[in-house]
Order: structure tokens, then sequence, then C-alpha cells
């Protein structure tokens, strides 16, 4: 029985995974001027990182191992490593000898779009479960 | 009685196959699932599902469950199988009426 819900489970993973990318655009977002971040350094944009979830399982009835798919799920949340933007502010309390503040690598124009993608593609894990659903829907419409 | 219409898994299948050429040499029915345990088995999983539903809506609600689209998808799922429950009731009912109709 659990096999016929197996698809929607995977657009769900996909739905968590989407949240974890909208969680860190906002982070970035929230972040994008922020010159303290961790050990003095200014913020680094932040990217979460997703993985395929596949796992062998023993198949009962043959006795042999088959992979099974389980979605997608975030292997972790890595720093972007592209160059911080240096700004010219002599009245900033961060700026240093020359009045340059170094500012976080955040573009906010990319995270908007990144927004836009996130929420597409939760739109679009939403849709493929409701496909899903109405061909459940269908099939019980058999006979009818 | 034996009906044999509502048997989605094979194994079972295989078993009653057996276990009705093995009737005539020992009356031991142990290992006979009968159609009505079938019935009973899968009606618990379908109250399990609305259960686990019920239980994740109260977490959610409690603020112990973060994700949304959990509490719908088990919700969803919990609907449709019982929506499959359903049909299958509808179609015992359906042949017990249509034996009811039987004449004699």
């Amino acid at each position: 029985m659990n096999n016929v819900f197996r698809g929607m489970r995977i657009s769900s993973s996909g739905l968590t995974a989407e949240r974890l990318r909208m969680d860190t655009i906002s982070s970035n977002i929230a972040n994008a001027t922020t010159t303290r971040g961790k050990n003095g350094q200014p913020y680094i944009r932040k990217v979460a990182v997703f993985q395929e979830n596949l796992q062998e399982e023993l198949d009962k009835t043959s006795g042999t191992y088959k992979t099974s798919f389980k979605g997608v799920k975030a292997v972790g949340i890595e720093d972007d490593a592209s160059p911080l933007r240096r700004v010219y502010d002599p009245s900033h309390p961060d700026a240093d000898k020359e009045g340059y503040v170094t500012m976080p690598n955040v573009n906010i124009l990319n995270e908007m779009a990144d927004m836009i993608a996130s929420t597409r593609a939760y739109e679009a894990n939403v849709n493929s479960m409701n496909a899903q659903k109405n061909m459940f829907s269908k099939a019980l419409e058999i006979g009818r | 009685m034996n009906i044999n219409a509502y048997i989605n898994n094979t194994k079972i299948f295989n078993e009653l196959q057996k276990n009705q050429l093995q009737k005539n040499t020992s009356e031991d029915n142990e290992k006979n699932v009968s159609f009505l345990d079938t019935l009973k088995d899968k009606l618990n999983e379908v109250n399990d599902k609305q259960i686990e539903a019920d239980d994740l809506t109260q977490k959610f609600i409690k603020g112990e469950e973060d994700d949304v689209h959990k509490v719908m998808l088990s919700t969803e799922e919990a609907k449709m199988s019982l929506e499959l429950a359903v049909q299958i009731r509808n179609k015992l009912i359906d042949a017990y009426e249509e034996f009811n109709r039987m004449q004699i």
C-alpha cells in the first residue's frame, strides 16, 4: 500500500528541500549588508546543497537488491566562495584605512531570481503531487 | 465461504492455493489466511493512516511539526486510503446484492 504513496513522498521531499533553499535565500537577503559575521568576517552567502536520495532495498520476492527512489535530501548549507564586495564608505565603523568596507558577497538581484526559481520549484512539486493524487482517484473510478 | 476476489497480495494467493491442495491430505488450517482476516488487516491499516494524520495535525497545531506539506500529505494519504476502502466496500456490497438477487 505504501508504494502507492511513494511518488507523493518523493514530491514531499522536494517540498522540504525547497523550503530549506528558501531559508538560505531569506538568510542571504536579511544579511545582505552584515559586515560582522562569523570570526569578524562579513557574512558569506549561503547555498543549500542537495543530493539524490537513493536507497538499496532488499526485494523480498526475488531476493535481489534494488535501488528505490526516496526523492531528494539536503547535504548541507555551504559557503559561496565568490569574492566579497568592497564598497567605499569612510563613515562606516568597519571601514579600513582607505575607507573601504568589505561587504557580503550577496547580490540581491541574484537572490530574487533564486527566490522565484525556488517558489516555482515548490509549485511544480505540489503540482506533481496533485497529479499523482488525481491518478489515484481516477483509478478508483474504474468500473464505476 | 471463500471469496478470492479481493486479494492484492500474490503471496496470500499462493498460500491459499497451496492450502486448497493440501486440504485433502491434512486438516490443519492454521496457515490459511481467511478473507475476513485480510479485510480486517487492511481496514486497520486505513485506520492507522487516519490516526497518523490526526497525530500529525495535532503536532502541527502544537508547533512540534514545522512542515505544512507533511501534514497535508498525511491527511491526503488518509483520505485516499479511505476512498479506496469505500470502493472495496461498494464492490463487496454489489457482489452480496448480486448473490441475494440470485434465483433458486
